[in-house]
């Protein structure tokens, strides 16, 4: 079972992957360089707040992106095929899409620790304090994790990577119903999880762990019927 | 659909009994019969569209047929398939690894890739990498070898010790399955050539 594990990271580090994981480190280091320095001089008391709020937006925007996609590509046909060589001895497909998901979900978690640390250090040497935020972090996994899967769904559906536009503008459409209150709000967020304008906290807060863990049974439910 | 046949002997390790497969409005395989004894070499031949590779995919459990019925002997199966992606930071070695039980350095030097063994495989050329896809199954302790198109960019030398390798196997009594578009390469070696054709 090891075996699948080392398989699952060893396609994972593709050159797309990488190229995709430097270019949003290097975007997210410029993003949170402005926000830190953009502010003046005599708000310095507001620094904190303003650093971790336009960083946050930023990770926000580019933690989505990089899960529909990481979670997209790994599935694509021709970048699932080692999977074949396994699926054809003891290992179910259960077992193997579950390992892979695992494998990604652990990938992603790699990748937002990078990002917290990035947004750390920035912070300190930068305006020399920050506050670390960590639940926020935590909060932004789920989120990625979710649209992650549903990045997912649509590519083992449509089979075309150009589907993933979908999911990402649901993600975005997302920002633009919260600024309004009401019954459509959370019915959406439910759906496609998002987070509240004025804080880093859910709009569906805990009833999105049911759905993320219906849409990993959804995306189980495509892979164990089709045709590889 | 599949299911147990009342008859499956043991002897028998692959056997397909009105195999069907449809992609949307095409149909690729149509009631196709198969059967494969223990220790048999079956040879697949046909044209492009007439349903080989999927017929080896559906006895894999890689593609669900519509209809009929297979069994196979063993879950001890070892596959080359016809397209494979490589993961493109991974030595020859490593990759070797995770699908070959025990030392694989004297393998590497057998098939003249022992210098080669701590390169990527992006580094590596089409037939090099064809060579680490064959040994992957032929190492395996495998019951039953399913090959699609194994000649892929491999030289004659190569091609030479592929063939000496399906002799050892078959000496064992391993059961081997192996479609390609070569098939007079084979002809010596094989028990049987099945042809299949495209349904209308």
């Amino acid at each position: 079972m090891r075996k699948v594990f080392r398989a699952h990271f060893a396609y994972l580090c593709n050159r797309t992957n990488l190229w995709i994981l430097l270019f949003v480190l290097l975007l997210s280091l410029l993003g949170f360089t402005e926000a830190a320095l953009t502010l003046a001089e005599e708000l310095s008391s507001l620094k904190g707040l303003y650093y971790f709020e336009n960083s946050f937006f930023l990770l926000k925007l580019l933690a989505p992106f990089t899960a529909i996609f990481t979670f997209a590509y790994a599935f694509l046909k021709e970048r699932d095929q080692y999977g074949e060589l396994f699926l054809v001895k003891e290992i179910s497909r259960l077992w193997y899409f579950s390992s892979k998901v695992l494998a990604l979900s652990l990938y992603l978690a790699f990748f937002l620790l990078l990002e917290f640390s990035l947004y750390l250090l920035s912070g300190a040497v930068l305006l020399r304090f920050v506050k670390p935020n960590l639940l926020a972090f935590l909060r932004l996994y789920l989120v990625s994790l979710y649209y992650g899967l549903l990045g997912l769904a649509f590519i083992q559906t449509v089979k075309n990577l150009l589907v993933l536009v979908i999911p990402y503008l649901l993600f975005i459409a997302g920002l633009i119903v919260n600024d309004s209150e009401g019954a459509f709000r959370l019915y959406y967020n439910l759906l496609f999880p998002n987070f509240l304008p004025e804080r880093p906290e859910l709009v569906a807060g805990r009833l999105n762990f049911p759905m993320l863990f219906l849409l990993a049974l959804f995306n189980l439910f495509l892979y164990l019927e089709k045709d590889l | 659909m599949q299911s147990t046949p009342s008859s499956f002997r043991p002897m028998r390790m692959i056997e397909a009994r009105g195999v069907s497969k449809r992609y949307k409005s095409q149909v690729v395989l149509k009631d196709f019969d198969f059967l494969a004894e223990r220790g048999e070499f079956v040879l697949l031949v046909g044209a492009n569209g007439s349903g080989k590779t999927t017929f080896l995919k559906g006895l894999l459990g890689l593609v669900r047929f519509d209809s009929g019925t297979f069994l196979l002997g063993s879950r001890k199966i070892a596959y080359v398939p016809e397209k494979f992606a490589f993961p493109e930071f991974v030595s020859l070695e490593e990759f070797l690894g995770l699908f070959v039980e025990g030392e694989v350095e004297s393998l590497l030097e057998e098939w003249g890739l022992k210098e080669r063994r701590k390169k990527d495989f992006r580094k590596l050329s089409k037939g090099m990498r064809q060579k680490a896809l064959l040994l992957q199954a032929l190492h395996q302790d495998a019951e039953i070898l399913v090959f699609d198109e194994p000649l892929n960019g491999l030289d004659k030398v190569s091609v030479r010790k592929f063939l000496e390798e399906l002799k050892r196997l078959k000496a064992e009594g391993r059961t081997i399955l192996l479609c390609s578009h070569s098939p007079q390469i084979f002809k010596k070696l094989a028990d049987r050539t099945v042809v299949m054709e495209a349904p209308e």
